[in-house]
C-alpha cells in the first residue's frame, strides 16, 4: 500500500481570524510499501503536524492523504501512533494495555490474553503481562506501546520521537529492537526524530524538512546494507550530509 | 523507624490533652464553658452506657445518621458523576450549566432547611436532603475536572488504535477521571457527613441521630456532652474516611 | 529523640502555640471575674415570649424606673438554654426564663443563680389537627406528638396528660420542633398534636388550624412555666435593688390582670403576633410572682427520673436555689 500526501498545508488561525500561522507549506510526499522512512527538521516545523495529519488527528487545511490511491477518510485504527510519551493507559496492565486493540474487534477475552501473551514474550517482556505502566521503565514502556500498535495490524506505523524520553543505552537497544520488528513484520514506518544517528541507523529513505513553514527540501536514500555498522566510513558520510542539510536550515531562517 | 515516626504523631494531640486537663484541674478554665478532658470522656461513657436521652443509645444514634448520610450521599454520587462526566465530555453542556451550578454552589446547605422542610416535610426525606446538598458540588466539581485533565494524549493513543466515541467514553474518559471522581467522592462524603447536624435541625421523628442527640444535651445543658457528641461525630468521620481511603486505594492499585 | 533540627524546631513552634493558647483562655476568663459594681441592672428575656409580658409591661410603663432602677436589656434570646450561658458568662444580672432551662443550668452546669420569683404559671396546651375525631388524651394512641423540646415543662405536662389518661408513653410517637414550626407540621401532617407555650396554641384557633385537645391548666392546675432568675453574687451585693425589681414585676402582673387592653397592645408590640391570638393567650395565662416549692420539686423529680439532670440535686439544693 503507497501512501500519498498531496499538496498537504496546514495553517492554524487563532481565535478571531486575525494571527495564522502557516505549520505545514504544500507538502508532496509518496512513501513506498514496507518503506522504513525518517524524518529530520528543526524544532518546530511541522513534522509532527504531519505525522498527526496522516493519524486523522488533525486535519489538513488544504490537501489529502492518499492510500493505494484511495482519499483517507477514517484513518482510526488503519493507522498506528507510537507517542514519545508512551500514552499508555496506567490503569490497565501491560497485557490489558496491548489487548486493547483487539477488544474493538470484539475478539473474545481469552484469544485476546493469548495473542497479547504472544507479542508480550516476542518482545521480551514475559513475566510483566500483569504489571501496572507506573511499574515499567521507559525503554519498557514503549516496547508495550509498539506492541499495543502491532497487533491491530496497521499498514502504516507513525512514530513520534519514540525513543526521546530514553537514555542512550536504552535508546540503542530499543533502536535495535524496532529494526528487528520491522524486519519481521515488514511495516511501512514513518520515523519522526531529532538524532541523526538513530535516523541513519534505522531507516531506508531520509527526508529533510525546512524550517517553518516546512515543506521537504531533502530525500536522502540510505544506501548502506544491514547490519549496519555506526562507526563505518559510509554512515558517517550520510551523518555528514544530514547534518549540515540541518545546519542550512536553521540559519537560513534568520 | 516508621513505629516510631506513627508514635510520635500522637505525642502532640497527647500533650495538648494534658496540658488541657492539668489547666482544668487548676480551675483555670471553667467547666460550665470548657469542660474538662476527663468530662468528657466519661460523657461519651454516659452517651453510650446510659444514652441521651435516657434509654435511647448511643449505637442507635450513630446508626440512624449514617443512614441519613447514606442516603444523601448515594444520590449525590448517583447524580453528581454521571453529570459530571457529561459536562467535562460535552462543552456546549459546559457553557450552559456553568452560570447556574456557581449561582447555587455557594448556598450553604443551611440555607434551604425552609425549603426542604416545605418539598419534603420532616424527617428524612428532608434531612437526607440537607446533605445531599453537602455532597453533591465537590463530587460534581471534582468529577468535571478529572474528565477535563484528562491527558490528550490517551484520547488521541485509542483513537489511532480505532476506538470510536463510545469506546473512548468509556474505556478512557471515565477510567482517565476516576482517581478525581475519588477525591471528590472523599470530600463530598466529609462535607455531607459535616452538614449532619445542620440537616437534623429538619426535625427528626424517628428519635435517633447524633445532630439530635447532640441538640438534646444543649437544651439541658450539659457541655460535656455535647462535646462528647461532636467528638463521636468526628470520629465517625474520620473512620469513613478512613474506609473510603482503603476503598480507593484498592481500585486505584494502579497509581 | 529527634531526627533532625526540623523536627525539633517544629515541636518547639507547637509547644509555643499551645502555651500562648492556653494563656490567652486563662486571661479572658480571669478578666470577666473582675466586674467591678455597676448601677444599671442587666436584664435578659426571650424574645417574642409572650410568657415574659410583666417584663416588657414594666419596661413599658417605667415599673422599674419608679423602683429607682437603671434596668438595660442586656439581650433578648433565643432560647433559655443561651440566657443560661449568659449568666455563666457572667453577662446577666437578672433574667426571664423557663423553670426547665433554669434548674437543668444549675444542676447540670453548676451555674450561680436563684430563683427570686415566678413569672407566669399555666400557659400552654395540647392542639390537635381540626379534622382528627375524638376530643381526650385517650385518643392520642399512636399519634405522633410534637414537643418543644426535651425536659421542657412541655415535655413533662404531655407525659403527665397521657399518665392520667392511662396512655403508655410507647403509645404515642414525640419528636421535637421548634414552636413557629408546629402550626405548619400540623396542616402539612407531619404531626397529628403538639404541645407548645401560647401564643401558639392561640394562634392555631385563630387562624384556624387546630383544635385545642387540652389546656395545661387542666393537665396539672397552677403548674409553674417561667420564672426569674439572678446571678448568685448580684443577689448577695444588690439585695435591695433585687427587692424592689421584684415589686415593679408584681406590679406589672397586676397591671396585666387589671388593664388588659393595654397590655394586649405591649404583647402585640413585643411578639409581632395579631391582637386576636394575643387576646385568646392571656385568657389562658396568669401572672404572678410567687413561688411554690412543693410545684418546683415535683418538676425537678421528673427530671431526675428521667435522667435530663446529672447530679442529685438534692433538697438542700432546691431549697437554696430557692432562698433569697
Amino acid at each position: 500500500m503507497t501512501l500519498e500526501l498531496r499538496n498537504l498545508r496546514k495553517t492554524y488561525t487563532d481565535g478571531t481570524g486575525e494571527g495564522s500561522v502557516d505549520a505545514l507549506s504544500t507538502i508532496n510526499l509518496t512513501v513506498r510499501e514496507g518503506e522504513f522512512l525518517s524524518v529530520v527538521g528543526p524544532s518546530g516545523c511541522g513534522k509532527s503536524t504531519m505525522l498527526r495529519i496522516i493519524a486523522g488527528l488533525e486535519q489538513p487545511t488544504t490537501g489529502a492523504v492518499f492510500i493505494n490511491g484511495e482519499q483517507l477518510e477514517d484513518p482510526w485504527g488503519r493507522v498506528g501512533f507510537v507517542f514519545q510519551e508512551y500514552a499508555l493507559f496506567p490503569w490497565r496492565t501491560v497485557s490489558e494495555n496491548v489487548e486493547f486493540g483487539l477488544e474493538l474487534k470484539n475478539i473474545p477475552g481469552k484469544e485476546r490474553r493469548r495473542k497479547a501473551l504472544e507479542y508480550i514474550n516476542k518482545f521480551g517482556m514475559g513475566g510483566f503481562e500483569d504489571t501496572y505502566p507506573r511499574d515499567l521503565s521507559g525503554g519498557m514502556k514503549q516496547r508495550v506501546a509498539i506492541a499495543r500498535t502491532l497487533i491491530t495490524n496497521p499498514s502504516i506505523i507513525l512514530m513520534d520521537e519514540p525513543f526521546g524520553s530514553l537514555d542512550s543505552q536504552t535508546r540503542n537497544a530499543l533502536q535495535e529492537f524496532l529494526l528487528t520488528v520491522w524486519q519481521n513484520s515488514r511495516k511501512t514506518i514513518i520515523f519522526v526524530t531529532h538524532n541523526i544517528d538513530e535516523a541513519v541507523f534505522l531507516s531506508q529513505r531520509v527526508i529533510g524538512f525546512s524550517d517553518r513553514p516546512g515543506s521537504i527540501k531533502l530525500s536522502l536514500e540510505i544506501g548502506i546494507p544491514a547490519p549496519r555498522d555506526r562507526t563505518s566510513a559510509d554512515f558517517n558520510r550520510y551523518r555528514k550530509e544530514i547534518l549540515s542539510f540541518l545546519q542550512q536550515q536553521s540559519t537560513a531562517g534568520r | 523507624m516508621n513505629y516510631f515516626k506513627e508514635k510520635s504523631r500522637l505525642l502532640f494531640p497527647l500533650l495538648l490533652l494534658l496540658l488541657w486537663q492539668a489547666v482544668s484541674t487548676l480551675g483555670l478554665l471553667p467547666s460550665s464553658k470548657i469542660p474538662s478532658p476527663v468530662q468528657i470522656i466519661s460523657g461519651i461513657k454516659e452517651l453510650a452506657l446510659v444514652g441521651l436521652p435516657s434509654g435511647s443509645s448511643l449505637f442507635m444514634h450513630c446508626f440512624e445518621s449514617l443512614l441519613r448520610v447514606t442516603a444523601g450521599f448515594t444520590m449525590a454520587a448517583a447524580i453528581g458523576i454521571p453529570l459530571g462526566i457529561l459536562i467535562g465530555w460535552l462543552r456546549f453542556l459546559r457553557n450552559m450549566l456553568t452560570p447556574i451550578i456557581e449561582t447555587i454552589r455557594p448556598i450553604p446547605p443551611l440555607a434551604w432547611i425552609p425549603l426542604a422542610i416545605l418539598w419534603f416535610g420532616i424527617g428524612f426525606k428532608s434531612a437526607a436532603f440537607i446533605i445531599f446538598l453537602g455532597c453533591f458540588f465537590p463530587i460534581l466539581l471534582s468529577t468535571i475536572s478529572g474528565v477535563l485533565s484528562v491527558d490528550k494524549i490517551l484520547i488521541e493513543a485509542a483513537k489511532t488504535l480505532g476506538a470510536k466515541e463510545k469506546k473512548i467514553f468509556l474505556n478512557v474518559l471515565v477510567p482517565a477521571a476516576t482517581p478525581s471522581i475519588f477525591t471528590g467522592i472523599r470530600i463530598g462524603l466529609g462535607i455531607g457527613w459535616m452538614t449532619l447536624v445542620a440537616a437534623e435541625f429538619t426535625g427528626v421523628k424517628s428519635g435517633y441521630g447524633l445532630g439530635y442527640m447532640i441538640m438534646v444535651a444543649r437544651d439541658i445543658q450539659r457541655p460535656d456532652l455535647v462535646i462528647g457528641g461532636m467528638a463521636t461525630i468526628g470520629l465517625m468521620g474520620y473512620l469513613l474516611d478512613v474506609a473510603l481511603r482503603k476503598l480507593e486505594a484498592r481500585m486505584l492499585q494502579w497509581r | 529523640m529527634f531526627n533532625n533540627r526540623n523536627q525539633l524546631s517544629l515541636l518547639h513552634s507547637r509547644l509555643f502555640t499551645t502555651l500562648l493558647f492556653c494563656l490567652i483562655l486563662v486571661f479572658n476568663s480571669a478578666c470577666s471575674q473582675s466586674k467591678s459594681e455597676r448601677t444599671k441592672i442587666r436584664l435578659g428575656y426571650i424574645q417574642s415570649d409572650l410568657h415574659h409580658l410583666p417584663a416588657f409591661v414594666a419596661m413599658e410603663k417605667g415599673f422599674f424606673q419608679q423602683q429607682g432602677l437603671d434596668v438595660e436589656v442586656a439581650g433578648a434570646f433565643r432560647a433559655g438554654p443561651e440566657l443560661m450561658s449568659a449568666f455563666a458568662a457572667q453577662e446577666l444580672d437578672v433574667g426571664y426564663v423557663g423553670l426547665a432551662p433554669a434548674i437543668t443550668a444549675v444542676a447540670n452546669n453548676n451555674i450561680p443563680v436563684r430563683l427570686i420569683a415566678q413569672v407566669n404559671t399555666e400557659g400552654s396546651a395540647i392542639v390537635v389537627s381540626r379534622a382528627r375525631p375524638g376530643s381526650s388524651v385517650a385518643d392520642l394512641k399512636g399519634a405522633m406528638i410534637a414537643i418543644p423540646g426535651h425536659a421542657t415543662m412541655q415535655d413533662f405536662l404531655l407525659r403527665k396528660a397521657l399518665k392520667n389518661a392511662g396512655i403508655p408513653v410507647e403509645q404515642v410517637k414525640i419528636l421535637v420542633l421548634k414552636p413557629p414550626e408546629m402550626i405548619p407540621a400540623l396542616t402539612g401532617k407531619d404531626i397529628d398534636a403538639f404541645i407548645a407555650w401560647e401564643p401558639y396554641p392561640s394562634k392555631a384557633l385563630t387562624e384556624n388550624k387546630g383544635k385545642i385537645l387540652l389546656y395545661s391548666s387542666q393537665i396539672w392546675p397552677d403548674h409553674p412555666c417561667c420564672v426569674i432568675v439572678a446571678g448568685e453574687e448580684f443577689l448577695q451585693t444588690r439585695h435591695s435593688d433585687v427587692e424592689k425589681l421584684i415589686i415593679a414585676h408584681n406590679q406589672a402582673c397586676r397591671f396585666i390582670k387589671d388593664r388588659r387592653a393595654e397590655a394586649i397592645d405591649i404583647g402585640v408590640k413585643y411578639t409581632g403576633m395579631d391582637r386576636a391570638t394575643i387576646e385568646t393567650a392571656l385568657g389562658h395565662i396568669t401572672y404572678h410572682g410567687l413561688l411554690d416549692k412543693q410545684y418546683t420539686s415535683e418538676y425537678v423529680d421528673f427530671l431526675k427520673v428521667l435522667r435530663y439532670i446529672k447530679q442529685d440535686i438534692s433538697d438542700a439544693l432546691l431549697a437554696k436555689m430557692l432562698k433569697r
